[in-house]
């Protein structure tokens, strides 16, 4: 059934194919004719058998013979006359699937059939012909999926059929829809509290111990590894999704003046979009559910009703790690300096939920401060930006500011989520990791590459066990198992490089003191001091832990690989953003910066973008940017000055939905293109540097 | 070339007709079975005697309560057949030879004692010894090929393979899911056991597909140098610990002496006839669905393999009926292919001609299968007949019930 080579077709065979699509034409318009005249007779259904025959793929048929059983059911009363017809409608099924034993509108009928509750369902045929067809393709899914609707149908208990996937495990360990089955089956069981799984280390030690049984026996064989990357979430991820960062951090001292210096170790300033303060909660995991009445605000400043939380997501699925609402702040009208505290608390709530379905369950409480300026309508009228910003890090890196007054890490929240649990999930971890060691496949990729995803699972339980030297001995294992594998295994280079990517973002931003020498204070003419960040020259190819970004304001990513900026959507506080001298290779990859509202200043120079004539962003990232495009205003502006609204549509979505005021995109195939210019003066009103010359 | 009409004193036996053949098999042992059918399916007319008055010879199967009169027979009555042809040979010498067909004792020597147990029918013995069949073994394919698979029920050896070790008896893991499951093995040791496997089914694969030209690693085959090292040397090399090699020498191998011995002798598996016999094993494994290990065993003992071969020279003879004609010949019997009207005849045979050669079949040996003596009794079918093929692929009678790819 599986890894069976196709053989290429024979001249003799090109006329059978033809003679068979001859008389497939013919039986589908005469199926069709019944199926429009709503004829439902002996001979007309015979018709339509014949054609599922053939080709089980018919669903129109399937439809009309569903139609057809109804029509003709309505005449009979005998139960055996019922009996008979929901029979031969089975017999159908089964000999459709003799044909092709994976056509997904014979396994629906079967269903539809069964979900009919006509005749009572002989439940021993149904299992009987399961492990026949199970026997001949252990691995067919569709056989799965029906055996998952059955045992629920008829209510077997999740722990008989735990005991058959270890049957058919036993047979061949080969088999995914075994091992995923078994981890449907576990989870159910272990929510439920079963008698037998009321232990989840328990049961996973045992699942452990099997599945590396079949590991060692055959590392080659990917199942097993797949299995166990479950079982690694099972032991390395907190159950319940939490609270891990925020902006502003708890204590923290915001002032909303328009110009000023910092007068406080803890105030950042907040001073470019007048009046709206962006408050940004971060989950360890994808969470839904966040709204006023989940995320309690309390303030003594004024700040409207219509609280909406927003997922800063540029997923469609409606779960994120990152939220955001927006406060206005509206009682401006005070002359002197006044401060005003900002409470958060999110309760235990069953409305926070997780991809997988568990929930918020541990109670958050911060607190911030906002601090109105004296506004006087000098201030107000400065050009905030007359010069150009300008990125010449290595000279402001160290040349100003005290690195101390970067809000680092102020939400604790971490650490009081340091769990019981954790102490277990070491040891299993940890365990593990000694195992693989010991395999003798040296050279195995799906053995390093667990060892790698085993080694980053007890760096983030030490990260939150507060133990830096032991979290860095693993990271560095780590990344030292993802140099291997880009060598040994190329043609998943990219993944491992993203991984590798995200494991140096931690690397750099976990402690203090290796962060702190990439942060500063930048001082630009007019504006306050930004926070600023340094990431330059580490072959980065996507961003990772953004939650520590939070409260960056001046980001310097240039000279890196990144190929996705999917992360920054959560840099809220986020002015001026350096990619320049990346690999962005269109603007789908950039879309999570239409997130930030404050951002102002972009530098693109040095990219790829239009060197591609085909965008794969488009393609790979989960971005739904190409499947949101509708006639807009943009468009429609575009077309009037004569621009290819085909050939520049991402380019038209990006820049209507940012604001800009610097840009630099020299350096980029586009670029060359006066097209291009006009699309971005024209969707721009507020740029004021294009490419270094000024143009408004 | 051989008369088989008597005269003078052999009057009381009726003749036989024909009354000349292409061969002459005299005993039904499982060589000379399989002689006379391949002799059968190239066209040879053919006259399969026996003495006995059963099948199989010294490869028969006899019922645990007729052992000890067939042991005392075999080694203390002198055979009857040779002492009548000298008696007659001297009646009608002008025309025919006698020859002299003088049975070899299986046994040197034989001592019985004790009583044959109650439910001693039940009990057969296999004069050949403990033998098994690999399911893919070269017998069980001659027997699908001739259709004498018809004739014979096989059981599968159930339990798998048990191995001797450290003092205790282990299961012996032989597959891929018999590692996976083997609860005694470390998972190193599993890992390195299926390695190993791997490594000889990517030598068989590479040396079936005739890809001989790329040496080394590369190719998956294992290289010329190491094939003729002793075996247990190789393992070595695979860095497999003893337990393992013990397994894999003694269990799947076959390998019935000590392999362990510092001086290399003949007894030495070498690396490539320890390969040759892994693929053997290997193929063996689900070859049958019925089959769970690699081995199957005749259901009513070694004795079935002969009778088998038999009544296949027997039907091919009254398919064929021009070309071939096969008698098989019993002193007393109620066997069904015995041709009617022959009864009682005394095996005597008037050798006629110059042509003939009188070649003897191999005995059974000491290995703890057939693959010698199937080796010998071909070698022995290609001098005589050096253009003919062995048993070939489509000389099977057609059976109706043609289901000849399942062991039952």
């Amino acid at each position: 059934m599986h890894g069976q080579p196709r053989r290429p077709a024979k001249p003799e065979d090109d006329a059978a194919a033809a003679a068979k699509a001859a008389k497939l034409r013919d039986l589908q318009v005469q199926v069709l004719q019944n199926h429009h005249s709503r004829t439902y007779t002996e001979e007309a259904l015979g018709l339509s058998f014949k054609l599922l025959e053939i080709n089980p793929e018919a669903y129109t048929a399937w439809n009309y013979r569903k139609l057809a059983l109804q029509h003709n059911l309505r005449e009979l009363t005998d139960p055996e006359a019922i009996k008979s017809s929901v029979d031969d409608e089975l017999r159908v099924v089964e000999i459709a699937l003799r044909q092709n034993p994976k056509s997904y509108g014979a396994w629906y009928h079967r269903k539809w059939l069964l979900n009919q509750k006509l005749t009572p369902v002989d439940f021993k045929r149904e299992f009987g012909l399961l492990d026949k067809l199970l026997k001949v393709d252990a691995r067919n899914f569709h056989g799965w999926n029906y055996r998952r609707f059955l045992a629920k149908f008829m209510g077997v208990p999740e722990e008989e059929e735990l005991k058959y996937t270890m049957d058919k495990i036993c047979d061949n360990f080969s088999n995914y829809s075994a091992w995923h089955n078994r981890s449907i089956l576990l989870s159910n069981l272990l929510t439920q509290q079963r008698k037998g799984f009321e232990s989840k280390q328990k049961i996973c030690s045992e699942e452990f111990e099997l599945v590396t049984q079949a590991l060692f026996t055959d590392p080659s064989d990917q199942s097993g590894w797949f299995y166990h990357l479950w079982l690694l979430a099972q032991t390395s991820s907190p159950e319940n999704p939490q609270l891990i960062s925020s902006w502003p951090c708890n204590g923290a001292k915001l002032s909303l003046s328009l110009v000023g210096k910092k007068d406080d170790l803890n105030t950042v300033s907040s001073s470019l979009k007048e009046g709206i303060v962006p408050i940004v909660l971060y989950f360890n995991e994808p969470v839904k559910g966040l709204s006023p009445s989940t995320v309690k605000l309390n303030s003594d400043l004024v700040i409207g009703n219509n609280i909406q939380w927003r997922p800063l997501s540029i997923t469609d699925s409606g779960h994120s790690n990152c939220w955001a609402t927006y406060l206005e702040i509206t009682n401006k009208e005070c002359s002197s300096s006044q401060q005003f505290s900002v409470e958060v608390s999110i309760p235990c709530s069953d409305d926070i939920v997780s991809r997988s379905g568990s929930h918020c369950n541990c109670p958050v409480h911060f607190m911030f401060t906002i601090e109105l300026g004296n506004n006087d309508d000098k201030a107000r009228n400065i050009d905030l930006f007359h010069d150009p910003i300008s990125w010449n890090g290595s000279e402001s890196v160290q040349s100003h500011g005290n690195p101390s007054s970067v809000p680092f890490d102020h939400l604790n929240i971490t650490d009081a989520l340091v769990q019981e649990e954790s102490k277990w999930h070491l040891e299993a971890l940890s365990e593990q990791i000694d195992l693989f060691r010991e395999l003798p496949d040296e050279n195995s990729k799906f053995a390093k590459l667990t060892l790698a995803r085993l080694s980053l699972a007890c760096a983030a339980i030490k990260s939150r066990g507060n133990s830096p030297i032991e979290r860095k001995g693993y990271c560095e294992e780590a990344l030292g198992f993802f140099s291997d594998l880009i060598y040994l295994d190329p043609s998943h280079k990219r993944y491992y490089e993203d991984e590798r990517s995200s494991v140096q973002m931690d690397q750099l931003t976990c402690n203090m003191a290796t962060f702190m020498e990439h942060c500063s204070d930048q001082v630009q003419s007019n504006l306050s001091p930004l926070n600023h960040v340094q990431l330059c020259r580490l072959a980065l190819t996507r961003i990772g832990y953004p939650e520590r970004l939070l409260w960056v304001q001046m980001l310097d990513l240039s000279h890196n690989n990144l190929r996705s900026v999917e992360g920054l959507e959560a840099l809220q506080q986020l002015v001026c953003l350096n990619i320049s001298n990346n690999q962005i290779s269109g603007f789908t990859s950039l879309e999570p910066l239409t997130k930030i509202i404050s951002l102002k200043v972009l530098d693109l120079s040095c990219n790829e973008i239009g060197a591609h004539s085909i965008d794969t962003a488009r393609y790979i990232c989960l971005s739904p940017f190409s499947h949101k495009v509708e006639p807009c205003d943009a468009f429609e502006e575009c077309r009037k000055k004569n621009i290819n609204v085909e050939e520049f549509w991402d380019a038209i979505l990006f820049f209507k939905s940012v604001n800009l005021v610097q840009l630099d995109v020299k350096g980029n195939a586009v670029a060359n293109k006066d097209t291009f210019r006009t699309v971005v003066m024209t969707l721009s009103p507020s740029l004021k540097f294009l490419d270094g010359t000024c143009v408004h | 070339m051989a008369d088989a009409s008597a005269g003078g004193s052999l009057d009381d036996y009726p003749t036989i007709d024909p009354t000349s053949f292409d061969v002459v098999v005299c005993g039904t042992g499982l060589p000379e079975s399989i002689l006379a059918a391949a002799c059968a399916a190239a066209g040879k007319t053919v006259l399969h005697v026996d003495p006995n008055p059963f099948y199989g010879s010294l490869f028969s199967s006899i019922p645990l309560p007729s052992l000890h009169s067939f042991l005392s027979s075999d080694s203390s009555t002198p055979c009857p057949s040779s002492s009548t042809a000298t008696s007659s040979s001297s009646a009608a010498a002008a025309s025919h030879t006698a020859v002299d067909l003088e049975r070899r004792s299986l046994y040197s020597e034989v001592e019985t004692s004790g009583t044959v147990p109650e439910s001693s029918r039940r009990f057969t013995v296999d004069l050949v010894g403990p033998r098994v069949l690999y399911c893919a073994d070269e017998a069980v394919d001659l027997l699908l090929r001739s259709g004498g698979s018809h004739h014979v029920e096989f059981k599968s050896v159930e339990g798998g393979t048990l191995l001797y070790w450290d003092g205790a008896l282990y299961p012996v893991p032989d597959s891929r899911k018999a590692i996976f499951k083997d609860a005694t093995l470390q998972l190193t040791e599993k890992n390195l056991l299926f390695r190993f496997f791997k490594l000889v089914q990517s030598h068989i694969a590479a040396s079936s597909s005739g890809d001989n030209e790329r040496e080394g690693e590369a190719s998956g085959m294992i290289s010329e140098e190491e094939l003729v090292l002793p075996f247990t040397e190789f393992l070595e090399k695979q860095r497999l610990p003893p337990k393992i090699r013990a397994v894999v020498l003694y269990a799947i191998a076959m390998a019935d002496h000590d392999q362990d011995v510092a001086e290399p002798c003949e007894k030495l598996l070498t690396t490539r006839d320890g390969i040759k016999t892994i693929a053997l094993y290997s193929s063996s494994i689900g070859r049958f669905a019925n089959a769970e290990g690699a081995f199957i065993y005749p259901m009513y003992g070694h004795g079935e393999l002969p009778q088998a071969f038999c009544r296949f020279a027997a039907v091919k003879a009254i398919q064929e009926q021009q070309v071939a004609a096969v008698r098989v010949l019993q002193l007393s019997s109620n066997v069904a292919v015995c041709p009617p009207g022959i009864k009682n005849i005394c095996p005597v045979f008037h050798y006629q001609g110059t042509s003939g050669t009188v070649l003897s079949c191999p005995m059974p040996d000491e290995d703890l299968d057939f693959r010698n003596i199937l080796e010998s009794t071909k070698k022995l079918f290609a001098d005589t007949y050096p253009n003919e093929e062995f048993l070939p692929r489509n000389s099977a009678p057609k059976y109706n019930d043609d289901d000849s790819d399942s062991a039952e």
